[in-house]
């Protein structure tokens, strides 16, 4: 069942300048992402430092409003919604975020963080809210003696496990993992994934795991969508993404990615040159100036996913 | 649950433990905190002279042998004023009108700047241009004329009117600050996580906003003190106090008009020291409050 469609959004940031702050140019940040999340499944989005992620996983929360494309939940198209109906719907839809550091309030105990999103949705009783807030801690690790505790005097993994436990707190149907694990240690980093996983089975919650590392979301997703520039250039199951990459820059970000093993040797693919400026992106196709097999023809093409095997997308006509 | 919130509080009592020896180490807050005990001693104090004798009240009191001022003796420790009123017992009663005036004149100017500047830097915009263009325009005008000039319209006001205006001048910076961090603060993933957990405007405010403000707001208070102080005994030397309260700007005042100003000193420098040292007091804690809330400003070894 799809739970979450997203179709050709759009998140266009202006770049304002003089005196009369007048619009110049536009940062677009993201352009034209169009995808789907199953329920219980985790949709992995990869890509490296300023390609959109974060802001496509900002959008669907609606924590900035996007500029053009429709969000659809559970077929209920999101921007449509009014206030309160937003925030209603948020009580299904949670994000963690990236810094264990400051996504918690730095003056409130953790037991008031975690019970926040229970304050604000459900009407409970404080013992009610209390159980609630002790159960979340067991769940995700932490001993609910430490209630009473700042955020502080945990560590970076205990604190990413906080945040799960408020996002879990409203019995959420997707979470938005915006790089949950890229600012802890390698050996805290599995413990968090093994726990999102636990979860996952558990709850049947979607995540929308967005991440650089594709290690880490070779372990734990279904599929894989890799973006560029604001567009998703390939979306595939991940054996297909890992097997069988089509889209050049694919190959590329995977055969950058290290191998823990000092005796496999295998092809680097190097890119040249830097990533164009979002804000004045190539014409066609926004990979032609660092792509091993350009052609004249990319310069007009349109970057559209096309389906070339069942539930493989690839947004490049000549793989 | 009690155990959990035992420590809760010992907890927070760890942290303020903590603050306190960092301010305690400081020569400065020690100097302050001192200075400001003597003056709280002699604030609870004025209400013995009174008590002792009708003749001591500071205000109706007139000591009945006393004809003109007089030097301090053994009946009237610092001396009478012209009419034969206990200087003593005036100058207790001014450390009392001091902290009424100065702690609540700042502690109004603080709510005012507080929200003001929180409301301005979390909305934005329009709000936030007109919020602060409103601001500047007050920090610009010149308080004590158009204190003076109120006054003068409105004939002699109430103490409690000169505090209201005095916090009514002095917002403006305080809310400035808070703007500058509310902004900072706007943008920490913290709030987005807020947001997503339901949370509406007021409650980021004043849940989320307030509690990472609130030591700041708190540091500008002790500095406002100090300038409601001052603004207070200046309008009441310059004969616009409210003229049923002893303040020590109206002790001034008194040895001005009844042409005591170099003939008693005793008349004339203790409500002029007291002035200077209480404001002293204010501003040498604020600036050791300062040093405790900000880790760049304390000195190398006491970094922790």
């Amino acid at each position: 069942m799809v739970l979450l469609s997203v179709s050709n959004l759009k998140k266009h940031f202006p770049v304002k300048k003089g005196i009369f702050s007048s619009t110049t140019q536009l940062v677009k940040a993201v352009d034209g992402v169009s995808f789907q999340l199953r329920q219980g499944e985790t949709l992995g989005l990869v890509g490296e430092s300023g390609c959109g992620k974060t802001t496509v996983g900002r959008a669907i929360l609606h924590l900035i409003e996007p500029t053009s494309g429709e969000i659809l939940f559970k077929g209920e198209n999101v921007s449509r919604l009014n206030t309160r109906e937003r925030r209603e719907l948020r009580s299904s839809m949670q994000i963690i975020f990236q810094d264990p550091f400051t996504s918690l309030n730095p003056r409130m105990t953790v037991g008031n963080i975690i019970a926040e999103p229970l304050k604000n949705q459900k009407k409970l009783s404080r013992s009610e809210r209390k159980d609630r807030v002790a159960s979340l801690m067991q769940k995700v690790g932490l001993r609910p003696e430490h209630l009473g505790r700042y955020p502080h005097e945990f560590s970076g993994g205990q604190r990413q496990r906080i945040g799960i436990a408020r996002s879990l707190a409203l019995n959420p149907l997707v979470i938005v993992c915006d790089e949950p694990v890229s600012a802890l240690d390698v050996s805290i980093q599995a413990q968090v994934i093994n726990l999102l996983v636990e979860l996952q089975e558990e709850m049947r919650i979607s995540f929308l795991f967005i991440a650089h590392d594709l290690g880490v979301v070779e372990h734990i997703s279904d599929r894989v969508a890799v973006m560029y520039l604001g567009r998703i250039v390939e979306m595939a199951p991940y054996e297909e993404i890992y097997e069988n990459p089509l889209h050049p820059y694919t190959r590329a970000l995977l055969s950058a990615a290290p191998i823990p093993d000092p005796d496999l040797k295998r092809e680097r693919i190097l890119l040249p040159g830097d990533v164009p400026s979002p804000i004045n992106p190539p014409s066609g196709c926004g990979f032609r100036t660092r792509c091993p097999q350009v052609k004249p023809e990319c310069r007009d093409l349109e970057m559209q996913l096309a389906n070339v095997e069942s539930d493989h997308w690839v947004a490049c006509p000549f793989c | 649950m009690s155990k959990e919130t035992r420590s809760q509080k010992s907890y927070t009592w760890q942290r303020f433990l903590e603050g306190w020896s960092l301010f305690y180490e400081n020569l400065v807050g020690r100097i302050g905190l001192i200075l400001l005990l003597v003056f709280g001693l002699m604030a609870v104090c004025s209400y013995i002279p009174p008590l002792i004798d009708p003749m001591y009240h500071p205000m109706t009191g007139v000591d009945p042998d006393v004809f003109r001022s007089t030097p301090p003796s053994a009946a009237h420790w610092l001396g009478t004023d012209n009419i034969g009123r206990d200087l003593l017992s005036q100058l207790l009663t001014g450390a009392r009108i001091a902290f009424l005036v100065g702690i609540s004149a700042a502690f109004m100017s603080i709510v005012f700047g507080t929200l003001i500047g929180m409301i301005a830097g979390y909305a934005g915009r329009l709000t936030d241009s007109l919020l602060m263009r409103f601001a500047d325009m007050i920090m610009v005008m010149p308080s004590l004329l158009v204190v003076l000039l109120l006054s003068s319209l409105f004939g002699q006001l109430n103490i409690w009117i000169i505090v209201l205006l005095i916090a009514l001048f002095r917002w403006p910076g305080i809310s400035r600050v808070i703007r500058a961090q509310t902004l900072s603060l706007k943008e920490r993933p913290f709030i987005d996580t807020a947001r997503v957990a339901g949370a509406s405007n007021l409650r980021i405010i004043f849940r989320h906003i307030l509690p990472n403000v609130l030591p700041m707001a708190l540091l500008y208070m002790t500095f406002r003190v100090t300038s409601a102080i001052i603004v207070e005994a200046a309008l009441a030397f310059l004969g616009f106090g409210d003229p049923n309260t002893v303040s020590w700007g109206m002790m001034l005042q008194w040895v001005w008009k009844t042409g005591h100003m170099f003939q008693a000193p005793y008349w004339l420098l203790p409500p002029g020291i007291c002035i200077s040292l209480i404001t002293l007091a204010f501003y040498m804690i604020g600036r050791a409050m300062e040093e405790v809330l900000d880790p760049r400003l304390r000195k190398e070894e006491q970094k922790v």
